[in-house]
């Protein structure tokens, strides 16, 4: 079996939002909505006070609550641990909005463009892939995954299965694999590093795991 | 500053408290039918509010879907609360369209049939209870909201929800009053007196269950402590403690009570106006609790979220408060407009 997972190692993080514009590239998200985003503070007092990134995404979790408040299935869990949204079946309820204690989902209210004009010819291509009055969340950039897979290729190991934010990354902050398989990078990390999920109490078991907390949050 | 939930709106707020009040009146309905009211106006205002009250709330559920015409996919999930809700919906939106066909208008097979009547009446009961406490559950599983999570927040609408579901067949009765004439007149008033004094019990429990909620949230953890706070002190603080505490529970709970249990001897017309007033003032708390709960909805989320955050009540909040009399009024002239359909009193049967 194979659990696609994420570890981000936060001290090699510096906060220049490459995963936030690799992720609007790969994916091609309407203006307003962010499938990789940040969240930026503060932390401690002068002289010791320093700013922090937490860079967040779809925690893809094990026990999705998403999955389990969406009434009409189109939010739901694939084998390989993926959570992702059947716009067929999404009526737009929002229920998985208030569910998701990690505020990864995102209401297509109306396609917006970047553009007070309205839609650029590119936007209007790379917009065809949304849909209007669905919810919306990151895939783990699902269709690198699916054409790397059956192209042979090892989601994690080669850059062409690998999800956009992770390929991206200047300061390797991020390491994407299988969690089932023990001898992966991701695996091996993940102990090496205790690295932990965020809000781990709420019981959603994420599949994105986050090392190197010094106090934030 | 806390952002106040802006995901569920106005739409959602309506459709909780017009399910509520709908179930409310057609509890009322049958308590009043079982209990043998002289006048039977009270169980009918009930059954004719009900159902219709409950589908025009689902109507506005229904326009709140980004995706309205894929509906029909909302029975696939049963862990889904949205699911349940659905099913238990559709079930009491059917009794109480059957009971209503059946008993007011068009057919009045129901009239004499009392067996059929009664047993019809029980299973829309318990839909009826279903319905008033889903709408509490839905907001009640949603663990990333702390402020909803909690088994009182099913209890609180379950109490507003039969209080409310009084509140309109008193209005109702009140709006009857001066249709009718001699003896209906007096068992109307009747009706009116034992209703209040009942309703008065509900709205002071009603009461304690929001100073009980407020005081378990409070140290429900910090993020709950917040949605208190945006009740009690923050923006929602002049509609949550003026329009619904004040307004829409005290001054009520005073003026059902001197209506119900008041031994000096008033006037009718004080009473019907006394009556009509405290109605109107607890609809409006229904829905103003209905939309401070939601708004107060603080989530675990917050710090994740890059939407614009919605600091305060707009334009439109306070609109949608004013929009309560103007449609109560609305429906008081259409009442006068519309014949009064003929109502057997419970003597001449």
């Amino acid at each position: 079996m194979t659990h696609y997972g994420m570890l981000i190692k936060l001290e090699r993080c510096v906060g220049c939002y490459g995963c936030t514009a690799a992720c609007k590239a790969e994916n091609k998200t309407t203006k307003g909505i962010f499938w990789a985003a940040a969240i930026e503070g503060e932390t401690g007092k002068y002289p010791n006070a320093r700013r922090y990134y937490i860079p967040t995404l779809c925690m893809q979790c094990e026990n999705a609550p998403c999955v389990d408040v969406c009434p009409t299935g189109a939010s739901h869990k694939r084998a390989d641990g993926i959570v992702l949204v059947d716009y067929d079946k999404c009526i737009g309820c929002k229920y998985c909005i208030q569910a998701c204690p990690y505020g990864a989902r995102h209401f297509m209210e109306s396609i917006q463009g970047y553009y007070p004009s309205g839609l650029t010819t590119w936007e209007k291509r790379a917009y065809a892939n949304h849909r209007q009055g669905v919810v919306e969340k990151c895939t783990f950039c699902v269709q690198r995954i699916d054409a790397g897979v059956k192209a042979g290729l090892k989601p994690g190991v080669d850059r062409e299965a690998t999800p956009a934010c992770v390929n991206t990354c200047l300061g390797r902050a991020r390491i994407f694999g299988d969690l089932d398989d023990p001898n992966s990078q991701v695996s091996q990390e993940i102990i090496k590093l205790h690295a932990m999920p965020l809000m781990p109490s709420l019981g959603t078991k994420p599949s994105v795991y986050y090392a190197g907390f010094k106090g934030e949050m | 500053m806390t952002p106040l939930q802006s995901t569920w709106g106005w739409l959602i707020a309506w459709y909780l408290f017009l399910a509520g009040v709908g179930a409310g009146a057609y509890i009322v309905s049958v308590l009043a039918d079982f209990l043998g009211f002289k006048s039977r106006l009270a169980s009918k205002i009930g059954v004719a509010l009900g159902a219709p009250l409950v589908l025009v709330g689902t109507i506005l559920l229904f326009l709140d879907l980004g995706q309205p015409m894929g509906f029909v996919y909302i029975f696939n999930n049963p862990s889904s609360m949205i699911t349940i809700g659905s099913a238990i919906l559709t079930v009491f939106i059917i009794i109480g369209a059957v009971h209503f066909g059946f008993w007011i208008w068009p057919f009045k097979l129901l009239e004499k049939a009392q067996a059929a009547r009664r047993a019809l009446s029980l299973l829309g009961l318990v839909f009826a209870f279903g319905t008033a406490i889903y709408t509490g559950i839905l907001l009640g599983v949603v663990q990333a909201i702390p402020f909803w999570n909690s088994a009182l927040v099913p209890m609180l609408f379950l109490i507003s929800a039969v209080s409310t579901g009084f509140a309109s067949v008193i209005l109702g009765l009140a709006i009857y009053y001066s249709r009718r004439t001699g003896e209906e007149q007096v068992h109307i008033l009747e009706s009116i007196k034992s209703l209040a004094k009942t309703d008065a019990v509900l709205v002071g429990a009603e009461l304690l269950a929001i100073l009980f909620y407020l005081a378990v949230e409070s140290s429900s953890g910090p993020i709950a402590y917040e949605s208190v706070q945006l009740l009690v002190s923050g923006a929602l603080a002049p509609v949550f403690l003026g329009g619904l505490v004040a307004f829409g529970l005290i001054v009520p709970l005073a003026l059902e009570s001197y209506e119900g249990f008041a031994e000096r001897k008033m006037s009718s017309a004080m009473l019907v106006a006394l009556s009509m007033l405290s109605g109107v003032l607890l609809l409006a708390g229904g829905l103003i609790l209905r939309q401070s709960v939601l708004a107060a909805g603080v989530s675990e989320a917050v710090p994740f979220m890059i939407q614009t955050p919605v600091y305060s009540l707009n334009l439109l909040d306070y609109a949608m408060i004013l929009a309560f009399p103007i449609l109560l009024l609305l429906v008081y002239g259409l009442s006068r407009v519309i014949p009064a359909p003929k109502v057997v009193t419970a003597k001449k049967a």
